[in-house]
């Protein structure tokens, strides 16, 4: 066996993970989230690798002030929203999808005025897990949600794109003060990333990296486009998600479906490296997009990347695999297929290590949810420890 | 601060998917993906066609960048071409061409920095205003079919003679594309540290009219004669709508507080109050602004939009205001045009929300909500933010987006079929 699998039993009708981050305390926080069924909250949980227990810390709309029969749309997602800061502290904030509780379809367009059945706005809530307490909560975008977040930690402040108006956004987490930085596109980038300056980087429709500047909370045009299968023409080719890369001075990232390709970038040269399609070879059909995604990017102790790959299987149905990817050759192999008691996964979002080297996958589109955990990264000696600072 | 609750998720009792109800039970879960599939359309406009340009033809140079591109006016020139002015960290003024060879937006050039084009008016030239903090001018944009007028080849080289454009033109047919544009030139600035809220144009008597945006003062400028003149303020405790409308005779219209109608007439070169007031909900009477004007061109009749959102109809000749409806349920009318065959087609909603384009058909006495701004081509797009609405020459509807990234929307209403041949014969 591979993989180990780690259920969120406690909650069985929520059916997605999105969120998945290593605490500073080699906890791994997930944001359990509910979005087939209208009415759930979600879910920030934690997995602690030593005690192999998981643990359901905050029920997010409860502590928002929420009731699920509000009739409001559900605060039930946490997508690429949670991060920690060096203290530990963790910040989860919401998306919006989930209907309001006995609506079985919501979509924010159809209900942006709708006097009960709004999204109230995305919530932010920062919790101290050893404290097991909430410290305070927020409203951010009205009316939308928050589709990925990163936190600078020594800026003190958050950077979010909010859905669906495509908004960049910046919480500072002193004055508790949102600046709105305007649309950058039509299509949410699924990841901010920063550098080691803690500027916070994304992309517009097309790919095209733009960074905000943490010194002025300004959105700057890099003049370099993340790379793209030559037979698209770059559109809602955005991020899927960045890996920050053992040398402190690049990231290694993927492109959001259809022909995904896998890239470097390196923030202090303002260099991109295209290494071509993830995996694989290029997919003629485009029914769905888990039929060609790739995800949950993360460097493993061996300074290698992992990530998942949705490889066709006879019978049409792509399933997640596990790929290793060396950038010193360029070379990725298949190391096993993600399964659950014989079954394929769905498809993986997130990805994250524990402190022994442990890595950890977050599945969607399943019930129960649940990570997969792989123990087979051998440890490298002398490798440190990279704190993602986005979600 | 406050602990999290203790979560006791062992004895709850959890809500059911659709697939789990009984109501989508079976072949009940076809019917639930058809509701939604149908949902999840219905938001968006569905009936006509709805195109985006970006500010600048993509396949050569980069659009008018983020921050300078928010379309806050737009104006229809006699060729059919249409221009429009821009908002942001630096205003810009464009044209588009939408000839099927050209279709794409030029862009013209800076008319300045930290500046708002708040209004534009044609007749032989292109007319506009601008403001930046206390300061607004009014500025004159010659395009190429007037600078050919003047235009000396005596000396001239000839390719720089065969090189001459004729109109403000983009040509991309041809092995080598080009495009050319005419002239931005300062005409007056607006005395005491005023800005311009809006303009229009009488064409006759070749005179724009405009309302400096602080103090609310009405003022002509002659383009003959090159000579601004205040008229006076519109209202005296300067409350008073940022929008004009000017109808066949000359006679301007504009709102003063609490929406009481106000006129300039021409003739008798005077402002005048009228009886009329702009319909409003009750109890926002004080808060009553007009949000924008259109007017039918045909039969005389202006349109308003409030900040309420409620659509009227003002028939000056026939001594008539009357109320049409609240199209959408937001506040505001951002932008109205009447069509080719008297339809009016407008954008309400709020700033920060998610604007509806609806349409009022006279002869049906119909008002409806036609849904959000979608578009596909030339980019998938979404019209959230919309300020200002011109009727092309074909009967399409330009709409102008404001926010960081500005787009150009046209809006393509639905051709309605003839009536049925009565026994076979048409």
């Amino acid at each position: 066996m591979k993989f180990e699998a780690i259920l969120f039993d406690h909650l069985p009708i929520h059916d997605t993970c999105w969120s998945l981050i290593t605490g500073v305390d080699g906890m791994l926080y997930i944001g359990v989230c509910g979005e087939m069924t209208g009415g759930l909250s979600a879910f920030i949980a934690s997995y602690d690798p030593h005690q192999h227990k998981v643990d359901y810390h905050v029920e997010v709309a409860d502590v928002l002030g929420i009731s699920p029969d509000s009739g409001e749309a559900a605060q039930a997602k946490v997508h690429y929203s949670l991060v920690t800061d060096h203290e530990g502290i963790l910040y989860g904030a919401t998306h919006c999808t989930g209907a309001p509780l006995g609506d079985w379809m919501w979509r924010p367009w159809n209900c942006w005025t709708h006097p009960v059945k709004h999204f109230r706005a995305s919530g932010l809530v920062a919790y101290d897990p050893r404290k097991k307490t909430v410290l305070f909560t927020d409203w951010l975008m009205p009316h939308e949600g928050t589709r990925c977040m990163a936190i600078s930690n020594k800026r003190r402040k958050l950077y979010g794109i909010s859905y669906p108006r495509n908004h960049f956004f910046v919480y500072h987490l002193e004055t508790h003060q949102l600046s709105d930085l305007g649309c950058i596109g039509s299509v949410n980038p699924q990841c901010i990333f920063l550098d080691h300056e803690e500027h916070a980087y994304t992309t517009d429709d097309y790919g095209n990296i733009i960074r905000c500047n943490g010194d002025r909370d300004e959105l700057e045009d890099m003049n370099v486009q993340i790379p793209h299968a030559s037979f698209r023409n770059g559109f809602h080719n955005v991020p899927y998600d960045v890996a920050p890369a053992p040398d402190g001075e690049s990231v290694y990232g993927v492109t959001w479906t259809f022909g995904e390709r896998l890239f470097s970038y390196n923030f202090k040269k303002n260099k991109l490296v295209d290494f071509g399609k993830a995996y694989g070879g290029e997919v003629d059909e485009w029914f769905h997009i888990i039929n060609s995604h790739v995800g949950g990017l993360v460097f493993g102790p061996d300074d290698r990347l992992y990530f998942t790959a949705n490889i066709p299987a006879a019978g049409g149905k792509s399933t997640p695999h596990l790929v290793v990817f060396n950038p010193d050759d360029g070379r990725r192999e298949i190391i096993a297929e993600i399964t659950y008691n014989g079954k394929p996964a769905d498809h993986i979002s997130r990805a994250a290590a524990d402190f022994d080297g442990n890595l950890y996958f977050a599945e969607v589109g399943n019930r129960p949810t649940k990570l997969f955990k792989y123990a087979g990264a051998a440890r490298k000696s002398g490798t440190g420890k990279v704190m993602r600072c986005w979600g | 601060m406050k602990n999290a609750n203790p979560l006791n998720l062992k004895n709850r009792t959890w809500p059911a998917s659709p697939h789990e109800d009984a109501r989508f039970a079976g072949e009940g879960i076809k019917k639930f993906l058809q509701l939604r599939a149908e949902y999840e359309k219905s938001a968006f406009v569905g009936e006509g066609h709805v195109q985006v340009r970006r500010l600048g033809p993509a396949a050569f140079v980069r659009p008018i960048p983020a921050g300078e591109s928010a379309v806050t006016a737009l104006v229809r020139y006699k060729s059919g071409k249409i221009y429009g002015g821009t908002s942001g960290k630096r205003a810009h003024l464009f044209f588009y061409d939408p000839t099927p060879d050209a279709d794409v937006v030029v862009d013209i050039g800076v008319v300045g920095e930290n500046m708002r084009i708040t209004a534009l008016v044609a007749d032989e030239r292109i007319y506009g205003a601008a403001e930046s903090g206390d300061e607004g001018f009014l500025f004159s944009y010659s395009p190429c079919e007037v600078l050919m007028k003047d235009l000396d080849v005596a000396g001239k080289g000839m390719r720089e003679i065969f090189d001459s454009p004729v109109e403000d033109q983009m040509f991309h047919s041809i092995v080598d594309p080009c495009h050319s544009a005419g002239k931005i030139e300062i005409l007056t600035r607006i005395p005491k540290a005023e800005g311009v809220a809006d303009l229009v144009i009488d064409a006759q008597r070749k005179i724009i009219h405009g309302l400096t945006s602080k103090s609310g003062s009405f003022f002509s400028y002659s383009i003959s004669s090159k000579t601004f003149s205040l008229k006076g303020r519109v209202d005296s405790i300067r409350e008073f709508s940022r929008k004009l409308a000017i109808d066949s005779s000359g006679t301007v219209y504009g709102a003063a507080s609490c929406g009481h109608i106000f006129k300039y007439s021409p003739d008798a070169d005077r402002l005048e109050s009228t009886s009329f007031v702009v319909p409003s909900l009750k109890g926002r009477e004080a808060y009553n602004r007009v949000d924008s004007w259109a007017v039918d061109e045909q039969d005389g009749v202006l349109y308003g939009g409030t900040i309420d959102g409620i659509l009227f109809e003002f028939n000056p000749p026939a001594g008539k205001i009357r109320s049409i409806g609240k199209p959408i349920d937001q506040m505001r009318v951002r932008a109205l045009a009447v069509g080719n065959d008297g339809r009016v087609f407008g954008v309400g909603g709020e700033p920060g929300k998610c604007c509806h384009l609806f349409v009022y058909e006279p002869g049906e006495h119909q008002l409806r909500d036609l849904g959000v701004l979608l578009a596909t081509m030339e980019t998938p797009w979404y019209g959230y933010e919309i300020d200002c609405a011109v009727t092309g020459r074909d009967g399409e509807i330009y709409f102008g987006e404001t926010g960081r990234i500005g787009h150009l929307f046209i809006y393509f209403p639905p051709i309605a079929r003839r009536a049925p041949a009565v026994n076979g014969c048409s």
